[in-house]
């Protein structure tokens, strides 16, 4: 392995894999993939484990694990399912964003609602918002000290699951000055959640449209300053951002890990298929794949422990490694053959799984405009 | 030569501790002087076992005696093997072996190993053993006196030998109790050599030269399930998925393809030897000794051979 | 209750060692807690539980194997975590002498033990050593106890059954429940924990066994009956040879 793993991150990955041994069985995933539903029944024994609040600091209950060792965690569920992973991801991130943006009594607020087990979501998509962040158009409007909110979103991952939310609404016409970060508790009347999407990939992950009504809410419930909607959503995709590439290198490693298998069971013309070169040729690009990929990954997330700016690093790495993931899990399908492309056998799902990686948390495209604008910055005159 | 000591239990009550495969695997494999040592509560009638078995035994024998009293027996060999100067204790490797040999071992203050396979016997005894399922063992050369657990096995010649019938005084202050389990009875569930027949040999007539066979090897005798359902064999017989899982130290496959329902009631077994016509027949990846050939053919030369 | 258990990496992990040319790797990377001192230990949880009290670990293993089981059995409930250096407890040479050395610094630090749990029988000796010279009663090959103290040993065709006297030694077949996972922050907490040094002075000379690589792959010995109408008599020579037979 490319990567040295301290000993404290090779007992965390080793409970990790214990976990997913016990819950996470090819049957039970199989189910729920199938079934393309949310198993809200299946998180109860992650939640026992800390696995909701694994990076978050110890004073608001969670494990405190660095940024670092916690995405090695992750990487290694996401060997199981993804999408799982993403769940549960997409929670403690949200609350890591109230306590970046947000007051210590917001974040103590955010906090006693997810320790106990509920979860959380981010929604800022809208139906013409994509990547154009800027288009938003739901909006919040002060009302003495309430603000209204009224709009509809799309794509709210853990949307029809999750007990609060963190949403962005547009509370004045500056295009992207214009939108300001609330906390927004699930019960507020008003609110209406859409059907879950019957999603290629990432078919664990619970994705719905939101509907906001006249929906009312403390502007105590305000994020950081107005206006200021645009930094936090971008502080959040940072960080799921960063979550979803070590999310992908789990998918990888685990496309490696069937192919490679498969090939050596596996006999035709008398040898078993990992002696043909061109098996051996498609083994050695995954490998090498899965390798830098976890490298990149864990640079980013040493950069995100030590405070540094990633906003050229994260777009690269999750362009990087959803990219190569891709052609990692095409040729483990090509590996397996006709068994492969096959519900029957896990290395399909690996393929629609990172699909969605290449859309999520930013699309590639986005990600290359991203980069390429850093890179320029130290070119201009 | 080390001389060489073999304990055995003969409880009238308990089925357990009372197999001569052992015995003979013994005799077979080891040169040094033997000697058997048993604990019995019904001396009289397992004495011709011992009597024909050319190795010198001493029936330790008292009414009350119970397999399940370990203090009473582990004091008496305390005392015979204190003040011996040199020995090899050898039990059977299961988990009364096991547990005797560890206990009497800590008593008299001398090695103990367990699951032993021998090595060499010539200045010193040294033994190996196998480091759980991973590829490599432990080399154990020996000190004078040590205690082991042997899985071999053999068929005893009869050969007549010297027995001694010594009573002897017991305490017996155990308070537990003994249960069987349901398959006690069953020959087959334990048996150490199993001789199996399949489809591929024909008929229920087959079997009976495979009953002979079986006698001559001191094995039990199992099916496949593709026998069994036809009748020709009891169905308790059957090995495989939904009946009996074995894992003798050798089992003798004599025309079973060796499909999945019932390798997984035999693929623990230690030894594998499997006749089959078919060279391509699954059950050949899992055996490590065969003969590609008409199994009925195989089993009438063996009967002539052994 | 004063509880011990004895905590040993998985040793039957077939990647422990691997075979290369004969010549053979040592993986500890590969190593953690076994499963059955996991399950001896989430015994030993839940008798604490039930009846208050403390567990303390020891392992025998060396260096990064010894600091990774203790962390997981600190993780799963363990009071304290010591770590002894003296030797090789899988040795069977090594067995009686170790479980002495080990008795003396119990009776040394004072302590005494109602139970001392190790699961799994490979270091049967030393565990028969220890309970004899501490005076414990002997349990061993169970498959089954409970809060109660009702034992179930395992032989061939049946099991003994009864109950036990304390203080005692128990080393159990296999695993007998399934053990509780630990969680990420008890992990986190246990891998800030202090774990004690033990080390036994004055080794005195004995052999050690050898560790050796297995002669190359297992070959097959198929015959033909149809190419070699000797193919019978081979193989009886074969299995005669290699005493399968008589």
């Amino acid at each position: 392995m490319a990567l040295q793993y301290t000993e404290a991150q090779k007992e965390y990955i080793h409970l990790a894999k214990e976990f997913g041994d016990r819950y996470l069985t090819p049957e039970i995933i199989r189910k729920y993939d199938k079934e393309g539903d949310c198993p809200i029944s299946l998180f109860k024994p992650a939640i026992n484990l800390g696995l909701h609040m694994l990076e978050i600091p110890k004073e608001y209950g969670g494990a405190g694990l660095s940024y670092e060792d916690s995405a090695l965690v992750f990487e290694k569920l996401a060997e199981y399912d993804a999408g799982y992973a993403l769940t549960l991801i997409t929670s403690f991130v949200a609350l890591r964003c109230v306590m970046l943006a947000g007051t210590k009594e917001q974040a103590q607020e955010f906090a006693n609602v997810i320790e106990p087990g509920r979860f959380a979501a981010f929604t800022m998509s809208e139906a013409d918002a994509g990547s154009d962040a800027g288009s938003v158009k739901s909006t919040a409007i002060r009302q003495g000290d309430e603000y209204i909110l009224n709009g509809n979103k799309a794509f709210a991952t853990n949307g029809g699951i999750a007990d609060i939310f963190i949403g962005i609404f547009r509370t004045s016409d500056d295009g992207n000055h214009g939108l300001s970060a609330f906390m927004i508790d699930k019960n507020t009347p008003g609110i209406w959640v859409g059907k879950h999407e019957d999603k290629m990939g990432l078919r664990l992950s619970n994705t719905v449209p939101l509907g906001f009504k006249n929906v009312h809410v403390p502007a105590k419930n305000l994020l950081g300053q107005k206006g200021r909607g645009i930094n936090i959503a971008l502080n959040s995709l940072n960080l799921s951002r960063a979550y979803v590439s070590t999310l992908t290198v789990g998918i990888m490693q685990r496309a490696l890990d069937e192919a490679a298998k498969y090939a050596n069971e596996r006999e035709q013309f008398n040898q078993p298929i990992a002696q043909f070169e061109s098996v051996q040729n498609m083994l050695a690009d995954m490998a090498t794949s899965v390798e830098t990929a976890r490298l990149l990954v864990n640079n980013t997330m040493k950069m995100m422990d030590n405070n540094q700016s990633v906003r050229q690093e994260g777009a690269m790495t999750k362009l990087y490694v959803t990219d190569a993931a891709q052609k990692v899990t095409s040729d483990a399908v090509q590996i397996l053959g006709g068994y492969g492309y096959t519900r029957s056998y896990p290395v399909e799902k690996l393929m629609r799984d990172v699909k969605g990686f290449q859309i999520l948390e930013g699309t590639n495209e986005i990600q290359r405009m991203t980069i390429a604008r850093e890179v320029s910055k130290k070119y201009l005159g | 030569m080390t001389p060489i000591y073999y304990i055995q239990f003969e409880d009238k009550n308990i089925d357990e501790g009372n197999s001569i495969s052992t015995l003979a695997g013994i005799k077979n494999n080891f040169s040094g002087k033997k000697e058997a040592i048993v604990f019995s509560n019904h001396a009289n009638e397992v004495k011709n076992k011992y009597a024909q078995s050319g190795i010198k035994t001493t029936i330790y024998q008292n009414n009350h005696y119970e397999l399940i009293d370990f203090a009473d027996v582990l004091s008496k060999l305390k005392e015979l093997f204190v003040n011996k100067k040199e020995y090899l204790v050898v039990l059977d490797n299961d988990n009364l072996g096991d547990s005797f040999g560890s206990r009497l071992a800590a008593l008299l203050g001398t090695v103990f190993v367990a699951d032993a396979q021998k090595f060499s016997e010539d200045n010193q005894v040294i033994v190996d053993k196998n480091i759980g399922e991973t590829q490599a063992f432990r080399r154990i050369p020996l000190e004078k006196k040590a205690i082991i657990t042997i899985a071999c096995n053999g068929v005893l010649k009869k050969e007549n030998s010297e027995i001694n019938i010594i009573d002897w005084k017991i305490k017996n202050k155990e308070n537990s109790t003994y249960i069987p389990e349901e398959n006690s009875t069953n020959d087959l569930a334990y048996a150490k050599i199993i001789v199996a027949g399949g489809k591929g040999l024909g008929s229920a007539e087959s079997f009976k030269p495979l009953k002979k066979l079986s006698g001559k090897l001191n094995a039990s005798v199992g099916a496949s399930k593709a026998v069994t359902d036809q009748g020709w064999v009891n169905s308790k017989r059957m090995i495989g998925i939904s009946n009996l899982t074995v894992s003798p130290d050798v089992y003798y496959a004599f025309g079973i393809s060796g499909a999945v329902q019932h390798t997984i009631g035999m693929n623990k077994s230690k030894c594998i030897v499997a006749v089959n016509t078919d060279k391509s027949a699954p059950i050949f990846k899992l055996a490590d000794y065969g003969i590609v050939g008409d199994a009925n053919l195989v089993i009438e030369q063996l009967n002539n051979l052994l | 209750m004063k509880i011990a258990v004895i905590a040993k990496a998985e040793i039957n992990n077939p990647k422990t060692y691997t075979v290369h040319k004969n010549k053979v790797t040592y993986h500890p990377e590969n190593l953690f807690l076994s499963e059955e001192d996991k399950s001896v230990l989430e015994y030993a949880v839940q008798l604490v539980e039930l009846k208050g009290g403390t567990i303390d670990v020891y392992t025998f293993e060396e260096g990064e194997v010894a600091d990774r089981v203790l962390h997981e059995a600190l993780a799963l409930g363990a009071d304290t975590a010591t770590k002894i250096e003296a030797g090789d407890l899988n040795d069977p040479l090594q067995q009686n002498y170790l479980a002495c050395k080990y008795m003396h610094f119990l009776k040394e630090q004072e302590k005494n033990y109602d139970l001392l749990l190790t699961g799994g029988t490979a270091i049967s000796e030393a565990t028969a050593v220890i309970a004899q010279k501490l005076g414990m009663t002997y349990y061993d090959h169970i498959t089954m106890i409970d809060t109660s103290f009702n034992f179930e040993m395992k032989l061939e065709k049946g099991k003994i059954t009864g109950k036990c006297k304390l203080p005692a030694v128990v080393s159990t077949l296999n695993a007998i429940n399934v053990p509780r996972l630990a969680d990420f922050v008890a992990l986190s907490n246990a891998l800030a924990s202090n774990i004690t040094s033990v080390s036994f002075k004055g080794q005195h000379k004995h052999m050690k066994s050898v560790v050796n690589v297995v002669n190359g792959k297992k070959e097959k010995i198929i015959f033909n009956l149809n190419d070699d109408p000797q193919a019978t008599q081979k193989l009886v020579d074969a299995l005669k040879q290699n005493g399968i037979l008589r």
